[in-house]
C-alpha cells in the first residue's frame, strides 16, 4: 500500500460541488444550504419563508369551487362554517347537519362495496393535485375486480372521522376518505387515504388503515391508487363469508 | 420479520474455480402508511472455498466433468445441498469464457447448483461483481469519491468505476498473471498471442522455452503494469494498451479518485518474500510491478475488502436485486432464465406517440432471434398521470403478444402496480408480470426468481451474457455437456 498518501475517507462535501449536487439530488430535505455566520443565507431564508407560507396557505385556504366542479362531484360541508372553525373545533369537523346528510343520502348510491369521498382536511391544494389521477385509477381497478363503487362527493371542512357517519349512512362495506395531509416544508400537496371496514359511529382511530404521503414527490397518485385498491380488495375479501356483523 | 436466502457464488475463472456460500437477509420495510418494500439488508459470507485450478480439457474446451466434480466437493465440504440454495450466480470469467463450451457448462452448473442460481459471463458483469465483492461500491458511497476497482486475475483485468455507490463505468484488459506461464527454471511454458505481440514491440522476443532472467521478467511485468495504469486513466493510452483491451476500456470521462485492487494478483502486491515463480506464472511479478508503478503510486489506494475472492463473493452475494412494487398474476413459472430485455424509449407522455412503432420493431426483432421469452424495459416519468398509464397499457396490450406468452414489463420509476393493474384490466385471462425499481440497458438479460416477502417483490439478476463469438451453442451437444451434472 502507498505510504506517501493519506487517504481521506471522510466526505468533503464543500470542496466537491459535484458531490454536494449528488447528495442534494438524493433527498428533498434542505441539506447543504450554507450559512452566513450563525444564520441562514438570504436565499435559504426566503425559501423557508416561502415553504412556511405555502404550508400555512394550504391549511387555511379554501378548495376553489371550480376545482370541485372540474372533478364532477357535488359538495357538502361539515358542521363547521369556516376554516377557522374547522381548526378550532375538531369535533365539528366530523359531524354533519341534517341538511348535508339528506343531500348525501339523496345523491348517492346506497349499499355499495366501497364508498369513496374527498375531503380538504389540512391541505386544500392536495385535492386538485391528486384526485384527478388517484380517484379514476382506484375506481377502475375496484370495478374491474367486481366491486361496486359508490357516488363520490366533496366534503368541505372535513376531518377523517366523517367516515364514522358516511359509512353507516350509505351502508358501504368499506368507506374511504381521500383527505389532505398536514403540510410540511417539502410539499403542501400530500394526501392520505383512510379506509375503514364497516365504519360505525363508535369506531376508534386504530380501526382505520391508511396510505399516506400521496403526492408527486411522495408515492405517485396512480401508484398509490393501485396499492390502495389492492389493500381494499384484501380488506373486503377478508370479510367475505366470515359472517361479519356491524 | 426478516426472511433469509442461501446464496451460492461460483466463479469459473482462467486460473481458478471458487465457490462461496452466503446468507442473504431480506427485510420488509414500510408498512405503516407506505407501500411495503423488500430490501437485502444483510450479506453474510459463511463459507469461502479454497481456489481450485480450473479443469480444462484442452485449449478449447472446459473439462465439464472436472468442474462438476469440484463443485460437488465444495458443496459437500460446506454441508450444503443444491435444494437449499435459493439464489446466487455462476460466472464464467476471463479466458475461460472464451472456451467453446463455456455457455453450456455455465448453464448446466447453474441448473444443478440451486433454484435460482443464474449463469453469467462477460467482462462487464464480471467487472461489476468484482468491484462489488471488493467493496468499492460501499467505499464510494461512504467517501463520496469515485472509486476504481481493478480486479487482476489470471487472464483478464477487470475495471469497475463506482460513483456514489453506483456502477459508473466498466472496462476490461487481457492482462493477467497467467498470460505468461513460467516454469521453475525460468523457461517460458506458454505465452498468449497478445502478450507476445506487445513484447515484440519492445524488442523482447518471448516464445515457448525462452529463458527469462529475473531482470527481463521484471521489465516485462513493468510494461504490463504501465498498460494497466494507462487503462485506469492515469496516462495517455498507448497503442499496446488499446490492443490489449478485451471488448472495451473505461470511457475515461471521469478519473478515479481512489483505487482498490482485487483478484489473485492483488495479493502478490505486498509480497516481497518467497519464490517469485511459485504460481508458475507472471502473477507475483505483475503484482510487484503494479505496486511499484509510478502512476499507481501517485494515486490514493485503499485495500479491497476482498482480493482473490472478490468476484466470487460479488457473484454470491451482490448479484441479486429485489424489485420494488410488483404485480404478478396468472400462470407464471419461476425462475425465468436468460430473458433478453428490450428497452423502450418512454420518459414523458410525448414519447408514447412513437411507442407503437418501437413495439413493432421489438416484436419483430425478438421473433427473428427466436427468443422464447423476452422482457421490455421502460424508464418512464416519475409520476405519470392516470390517462398516461391507460394509454401506455393500451399500447402495450395492442403491441405485444401478451396473451400468447408472459412478457415481463420492467419499469424504473414507481408505477409498476398501476401499469400492471391497467394491463390486467385489459386482458384478465392473461398472465401479467410487471415490476419496478429495476434499471436495465440495451443488451441486458435478466433472470427472475420466485417471489419473496409473501409475493410483494421478486428477486431479479440483471446481467449481460457475452460468450465468445463462436460459442458452442449450435454445435453438437454430445461432448459439451456430460450427464453427471444432475447430482452435484
Amino acid at each position: 500500500m502507498n505510504e506517501n498518501f493519506e487517504v481521506d475517507l471522510k466526505p468533503d462535501t464543500y470542496k466537491d460541488p459535484e458531490r454536494l449536487k449528488s447528495l442534494k439530488m438524493a433527498t428533498p430535505a434542505r441539506i447543504g444550504i450554507g450559512h452566513a455566520g450563525p444564520r441562514y443565507r438570504t436565499r435559504a431564508m426566503l425559501d423557508f419563508w416561502e415553504a412556511q407560507a405555502r404550508a400555512s396557505d394550504a391549511v387555511r385556504s379554501e378548495v376553489p369551487e371550480e376545482v370541485v366542479k372540474s372533478l364532477g362531484v357535488f359538495e357538502v360541508r361539515t358542521r363547521c362554517s369556516s376554516k377557522y372553525e374547522m381548526l378550532t373545533r375538531p369535533d365539528w369537523g366530523r359531524l354533519f347537519d341534517q341538511e348535508a346528510l339528506d343531500k348525501i343520502s339523496r345523491n348517492c348510491r346506497h349499499h355499495v362495496d366501497v364508498q369513496i369521498y374527498f375531503g380538504d382536511g389540512l391541505s386544500s391544494p392536495s385535492i386538485g393535485a391528486n384526485i384527478p389521477d388517484l380517484y379514476p385509477a382506484l375506481k377502475a381497478e375496484l370495478e374491474a375486480s367486481g366491486y361496486t363503487v359508490g357516488t363520490p362527493f366533496f366534503v368541505r371542512y372535513c376531518r377523517v372521522n366523517t367516515a364514522r357517519t358516511i359509512g353507516p349512512l350509505l351502508d358501504a362495506k368499506l368507506t374511504c376518505v381521500l383527505i389532505g395531509e398536514r403540510p410540511g416544508l417539502i410539499t403542501d400537496e400530500s394526501m392520505s387515504a383512510y379506509m375503514a371496514l364497516n365504519a360505525r359511529p363508535d369506531m376508534s382511530e386504530s380501526d382505520y388503515k391508511v396510505v399516506s404521503n400521496i403526492s408527486r414527490v411522495g408515492m405517485p397518485p396512480v401508484e398509490a391508487a393501485a396499492y390502495t385498491a389492492e389493500l381494499m380488495k384484501k380488506m373486503l375479501s377478508e370479510t367475505e363469508g366470515a359472517g361479519w356483523s356491524k | 420479520m426478516p426472511e433469509t436466502m442461501l446464496s451460492a457464488g461460483i466463479d469459473i475463472g482462467t486460473t481458478t474455480t471458487q465457490v462461496i456460500f452466503s446468507l442473504l437477509t431480506l427485510e420488509m420495510s414500510g408498512g405503516f402508511g407506505t407501500a411495503p418494500t423488500v430490501k437485502v439488508t444483510g450479506r453474510d459470507v459463511f463459507y469461502k472455498g479454497e481456489p481450485h485450478i480450473t479443469p480444462l480439457e484442452n485449449d478449447e474446451y472446459i473439462d465439464a466433468e472436472g468442474v462438476a466434480a469440484l463443485i460437488k466437493e465444495e458443496y459437500q465440504k460446506a454441508g450444503m445441498k443444491p435444494g437449499q440454495v435459493k439464489t446466487g450466480a455462476v460466472i464464467i470469467t476471463g479466458e475461460t469464457a472464451k472456451k467453446r463450451n463455456a455457455r453450456q457448462v455455465g448453464e448446466a452448473v447453474s441448473r444443478a447448483a440451486g433454484d435460482f442460481v443464474v449463469a453469467a459471463a462477460g467482462p462487464d458483469f464480471e467487472s461489476f461483481l468484482a468491484g462489488k465483492g471488493a467493496g468499492a461500491d460501499i467505499l464510494s458511497r461512504r467517501t463520496g469519491k469515485r472509486v476504481l476497482n481493478i480486479d487482476i486475475g489470471g487472464g483478464t483485468s477487470n475495471y469497475c468505476l463506482f460513483s456514489d455507490g453506483e456502477e459508473a463505468d466498466t472496462g476490461c484488459l487481457d492482462i493477467g498473471g497467467r498470460m505468461i506461464r513460467i516454469r521453475q527454471d525460468g523457461n517460458v511454458a506458454a505465452i498468449t498471442e497478445k502478450a507476445r505481440r506487445v513484447l515484440e514491440k519492445y524488442g523482447i522476443s518471448v516464445r515457448e522455452d525462452t529463458r527469462l532472467t529475473r531482470n527481463m521478467a521484471e521489465r516485462i511485468a513493468d510494461i504490463f503494469a504501465r498498460c494497466l495504469a494507462e487503462a485506469a486513466g492515469l496516462g495517455r493510452i498507448s497503442p499496446e494498451t488499446r490492443y490489449l483491451v478485451t471488448d472495451h476500456g473505461l470511457s475515461g470521462k471521469e478519473k478515479p479518485q481512489i483505487i482498490t485492487f482485487s483478484g489473485g494478483v492483488a495479493d502478490c502486491m505486498s509480497d516481497s518474500s518467497g519464490n517469485l515463480l511459485r504460481y508458475g506464472d507472471l502473477g507475483v511479478l505483475l503484482g510487484q510491478a503494479v505496486a511499484r508503478n509510478p502512476a499507481f503510486r501517485k494515486m490514493a489506494q485503499v485495500p479491497a475488502a476482498e482480493t482473490v475472492h472478490a468476484t466470487v463473493i460479488g457473484a454470491g452475494s451482490c448479484s441479486m436485486s429485489v424489485s420494488g412494487s410488483t404485480i404478478l398474476c396468472g400462470k407464471l413459472h419461476f425462475p425465468m432464465r436468460n430473458v433478453p430485455v428490450y428497452p423502450l424509449p418512454y420518459r414523458e407522455e410525448e414519447d408514447l406517440k412513437l411507442l407503437p412503432e418501437k413495439l413493432w420493431e421489438v416484436t419483430c426483432r425478438s421473433q427473428e432471434s427466436e427468443d422464447e421469452v423476452f422482457a421490455v424495459f421502460l424508464e418512464g416519468p416519475r409520476a405519470p398521470s392516470f390517462r398516461e398509464i391507460e394509454k401506455l397499457a393500451d399500447i402495450l396490450t395492442e403491441g405485444l403478444p401478451l396473451k400468447e406468452k408472459v412478457i415481463p414489463i420492467i419499469v424504473e420509476h414507481d408505477f409498476a402496480k398501476a401499469l400492471g393493474q391497467a394491463v390486467r384490466r385489459r386482458m384478465p385471462e392473461a398472465p401479467v408480470l410487471c415490476l419496478d425499481g429495476i434499471r436495465c440497458g440495451r443488451g441486458d438479460y435478466v433472470d427472475i426468481g420466485q417471489p419473496v416477502g409473501g409475493g410483494i417483490a421478486i428477486p431479479v439478476v440483471i446481467k449481460a451474457l457475452v460468450y465468445s463469438a463462436d460459442d458452442g451453442i449450435r454445435q453438437s451437444g454430445c461432448r459439451i455437456i456430460p450427464e453427471g451434472y444432475k447430482d452435484i
